[in-house]
């Protein structure tokens, strides 16, 4: 696609596009639907189905509309009788070969076939009707294929191919050719990773989730768009329900990637271990108890640890709502008196916060889309769709390969994603501010990036003058990278366009880490990218923006004046202590919220610890008061993904449990200690959020050289994945196990 | 073949100059198939799996351009192929039968091998001998009008082979 604008006509009514564009996308976005069964939105079309065919002026038969591209003048028609009749030959053909199964079929409703069926009036096929009885493939919990209803459009085969899981393919030729695995294999016995994407893109009922049959009917579903928070790629999902279950959940954007934790695990929402009622330890047993029993306790021992403020501490998973957050911390700073506020980021990204903080004021997000990335920069993020972690990510940059775009690995270990890299830069451990130092010294001295491409930043010209100053050489020694391979790098950012750098806790956990972020910052400033700070939990820009840390207040305020005044009440000056030391113990009191990563025999951290979480986890077995809260799917409120953007939470079911969100309960506890929150509703929260806590507004960056330095250690979770699944902080490798087991049982 | 140490340009030959690199592995695993099937008469999924290792080729792509071609076979194949042609000509003069009678006295259905890798059983349209029909090919050799005494001779040379 070029930016030149284009006038042509559709249907009569003449319109304009981007030159280049695909006629049926172009098409779509005007409002005409060119009907099509094989085309996948924003890939190139293939030409399969010829269900697409439409008239285009001056040429002499119709053609298919997914394999042509807008162009100045052209004029198409893409409803005329002639182009319908063409279509109902198609249907008809495609009807010969698969049941007629619409009363009980459970993809009624969303099923492609069925609508252009309808569409074209296409009862029955006048071919008659022929049945391969192909085996079904139901050998694993997640998904069931069908091969008696594949209309073989190709469109599962794309997908797993674009995202590199390459488990399903055409086998054979012919009359009996059929879309299936390696040897016919069942997926359980595949590499399949039961992300869904191709039952997400099938038009028909040949893939479908397990256990949907019987579950009802498409339009008897309610659906509820909101966001999956079981790990830092905080993907959109939409959520079907029916009678108070939760249906189903697939993607709510066409052709985009979510996992199997995302579309799967609801059922943990009724696990055994999920945390049903309050529960108070007696003699030593967890017991249920009321609310309001429950809260009487905790604000009793709260009034009296308050007199110590030091010795009290709350920190919640960074998956919380910004809702939640800010309340917590409010709790915290306002009501308690203690900095002593932090969530779990911490434990795996000290660099972000600092950084962005001297760069922007605030964590500043991305103006573009992976989708638009003709170049993707990775650094220190080991995202893996087979590990388990990150997995939308890795999905995405790996479409986005697929499609064309270059990668750009730098990372120390043959991560899986430098399989698929067009440059894998294997850098000296820590050396990451040099390598990058490198890069901006050859893009600056062979004057491989102009001025204009540069984003608006201040101080650019001291970070472009040291570049040009600085030996390529010796940097390049430091990494222990050769010339050569920084150039070839050098070169292929000169070349791009829309360039984005990812990094993640490789960098952001190290010791040296807020230079890095720093020195990444600088690098895209020089080349006009975007950087994608990418935490493990699905809110860590969010808490930081809310305040939940013993180093920001909220909205990113570089004083608590203005808190002070709205909150009614003096600010805590001694510093607060971060999640690390939190859970070392030694505490009188901890409020611990969500999956808190300690392990098996992890000992009570404080005289009196709470514990508000979804499951029963390591963390909650130590505590005295254990409350439950909504989980995944259930929550309500907002957050601030990894491109910056606020994105709300809608509660999609009625929790499977009596419960209560961790805003709720902090406003509950700070009335208990006499403070008046005027907080009863969500809405109060977020109208106080908005008053005080959103990030500042667009914020010119400040760049500002950086000296490379060696970076050392990395954070607990920068190893493994923090990817919940039935509610337990498990590592990565753990979940695939689970996923297996799943699989096999 | 050596599968570990494929050198792509010395098995693809001259061709290979006209070639961009994807089209090179793409072209040298048809080459492939056809060595390993000489080699081992079937292609062996462990031969498959490290032919795929070694050009970066998934493994349902490898099988979906093997199974493009009706030359290649994925499960051992017997000493001596007997196939039986299923050709309008010989449907209507009993290849039926002669296919039936032979799936019994082996114990085989259309397309297996018996445990002994003695024989495989398939069928194969017209193979232009209708004058002669019922036909089957043993091996390289057509067998015509056959009838009980034929069929018997059949099963002996698959005995004896
Ligand atoms: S579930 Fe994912 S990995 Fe498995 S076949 Fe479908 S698209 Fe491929
Ligand atoms: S399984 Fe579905 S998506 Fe895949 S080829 Fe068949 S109809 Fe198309
Ligand atoms: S677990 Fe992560 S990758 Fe999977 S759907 Fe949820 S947010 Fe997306
Ligand atoms: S959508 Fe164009 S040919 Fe299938
Ligand atoms: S039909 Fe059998 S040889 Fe022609």
């Amino acid at each position: 696609m070029s930016d030149k604008l284009v006038t042509m006509e559709i249907d009569g009514l003449t319109v304009q596009f981007p030159e280049g564009m695909n006629l049926v996308d172009a098409a779509r976005s005007v409002g005409i639907n060119i009907p099509n069964l094989c085309h996948l939105e924003h890939m190139r079309g293939v030409g399969a189905c010829r269900m697409c065919v439409v008239e285009v002026e001056g040429m002499r038969a119709p053609n298919t509309a997914c394999t042509m591209k807008t162009k100045e003048g052209m004029k198409i028609k893409t409803d005329s009788e002639q182009i319908k009749d063409l279509r109902r030959m198609v249907i008809d053909l495609i009807l010969s070969m698969h049941p007629l199964d619409c009363m009980t079929c459970p993809k009624a409703g969303v099923c492609w076939l069925q609508d252009l069926a309808y569409q074209l009036d296409v009862k029955d096929s006048a071919y008659g009707r022929k049945s391969f009885d192909f085996e079904i493939d139901d050998s694993n919990g997640f998904i069931e294929r069908d091969p008696n209803y594949c209309i073989l459009c190709g469109k599962c085969v794309r997908v797993c191919t674009a995202q590199n899981t390459n488990i399903l393919e055409f086998m054979g030729r012919g009359v009996g050719s059929k879309v299936t695995t390696e040897r016919d294999k069942p997926l359980n016995e595949t590499d399949c990773t039961f992300c869904g994407s191709c039952l997400d893109a099938c038009p028909v009922n040949a893939i479908l989730e397990s256990g949907r049959r019987l579950k009802g009917r498409e339009w008897e579903l309610f659906k509820t768009d909101t966001v999956c928070t079981l790990c830092g790629a905080a993907c959109p999902i939409d959520v079907s329900e029916k009678d108070g279950k939760v249906v189903k959940i697939t993607s709510p954007k066409p052709n985009a990637f979510i996992c199997a934790a995302g579309r799967f695990s609801y059922d943990s929402l009724a696990a055994k271990n999920r945390v049903t009622t309050p529960m108070i330890r007696s003699n030593g047993e967890l017991k249920e108890t009321s609310w309001v029993e429950a809260i009487k306790v905790i604000s009793d021992k709260l009034a009296s640890a308050r007199s110590n403020p030091a010795k009290v501490g709350i920190l919640a998973s960074a998956a919380v709502t910004n809702e939640d957050a800010y309340m917590l911390q409010k709790l915290g700073r306002a009501v308690i008196g203690t900095n002593n506020v932090d969530s779990t980021a911490s434990l795996y990204d000290t660099s972000t916060v600092p950084a962005y903080q001297k760069a922007f004021g605030k964590i500043a997000g991305a103006e573009r889309c992976i989708t638009e990335a003709d170049l993707i920069i990775v650094l220190g993020m080991n995202a893996s769709q087979w590990s388990r972690t990150l997995p939308a990510i890795d999905a995405k940059i790996r479409k986005q390969v697929s499609g064309g775009a270059k990668l750009i690995v730098l990372d120390p270990a043959e991560i899986k994603l430098a399989e698929v890299a067009t440059k894998h830069l294997k850098l000296a451990e820590g050396t990451d501010t040099s390598a990058l130092a490198a890069l901006m010294a050859v893009l600056v001295k062979e004057k491989l990036v102009n001025k204009n491409r540069a984003n608006k930043a201040k101080g650019l010209a001291d970070v472009r003058n040291a570049a040009s100053s600085s030996d390529v050489a010796a940097l390049c020694a430091e990494a222990g990278l050769s010339e050569e391979d920084v150039k070839e790098a050098a070169e292929l950012i000169a070349k791009s366009k829309v360039p984005m750098l990812f990094y993640s806790t490789g960098v952001s956990a190290k010791d040296n880490g807020v230079d890095t972020v720093l020195q990444a910052l600088n690098l895209s400033a020089l080349i006009g990218g975007q950087v994608l700070p990418v935490g493990l939990e699905a809110n860590m820009a969010g808490v930081a923006a809310m305040g939940l840390s013993p180093l920001t207040l909220p909205g990113f305020a570089a004083d608590g004046k203005k808190l002070a005044k709205a909150w009614k009440t003096d600010l805590p000056e001694a510093a607060g202590i971060g999640a690390r030391e939190m859970l070392n113990g030694g505490l009188d009191f901890l409020y611990g919220v969500g999956d808190l990563p300690v392990s098996e025999g992890y000992e009570k951290p404080a005289e009196f610890v709470v514990a508000h979480v979804t499951h029963m986890n390591e963390f909650a077995k130590t505590a005295d008061v254990v409350l439950p809260s909504p989980a995944f799917v259930e929550q309500e409120g907002s957050i601030i993904n990894y491109y910056g953007r606020m994105k709300m939470l809608w509660s999609a079911v009625e929790p499977a449990a009596d419960v209560m969100a961790p805003w709720q309960m902090a406003a509950e506890l700070a009335e208990s200690l006499g403070y008046k929150t005027k907080v009863d509703i969500l809405d109060d929260v977020t109208e106080e959020v908005e008053k005080l806590a959103l990030p500042p507004e667009k914020t010119t960056q400040t760049t500002s050289v950086i000296t490379p330095s060696k970076g050392t250690g990395s954070g607990l979770a920068a190893s493994g994945s923090m990817m919940t699944l039935s509610g337990s902080v498990i590592d990565a490798s753990k979940v695939s196990e689970l996923m297996r087991q799943a699989v096999t049982a | 073949m050596d599968l570990k140490n494929i050198d792509i340009n010395k098995e693809i030959g001259a061709v290979g100059d006209v070639l961009n690199q994807e089209q090179k592995t793409k072209g040298l695993l048809i080459h492939a198939f056809q060595k390993l099937q000489s080699e081992m008469n079937y292609l062996p999924e462990e031969a498959l799996k490290a032919l795929g290792e070694k050009l970066n080729i998934p493994m349902s792509f490898v099988y979906s351009t093997a199974s493009f071609y009706k030359q290649f076979y994925f499960n051992p194949r017997g000493k001596t192929i007997v196939k039986v042609c299923t050709g309008t000509a010989c449907h209507v003069r009993g290849a039926g039968e002669v296919l039936s009678e032979l799936k019994e006295e082996f114990g085989v259905e259309e397309g297996e091998t018996t445990e002994d890798l003695s024989m495989t059983l398939e069928t194969v349209g017209c193979v232009g001998c209708c004058g002669l029909a019922p036909v089957a090919t043993i091996n390289e050799d057509v067998i015509g009008e056959i009838d009980d005494e034929r069929i018997n001779e059949i099963i002996q040379s698959v005995k004896e082979a």
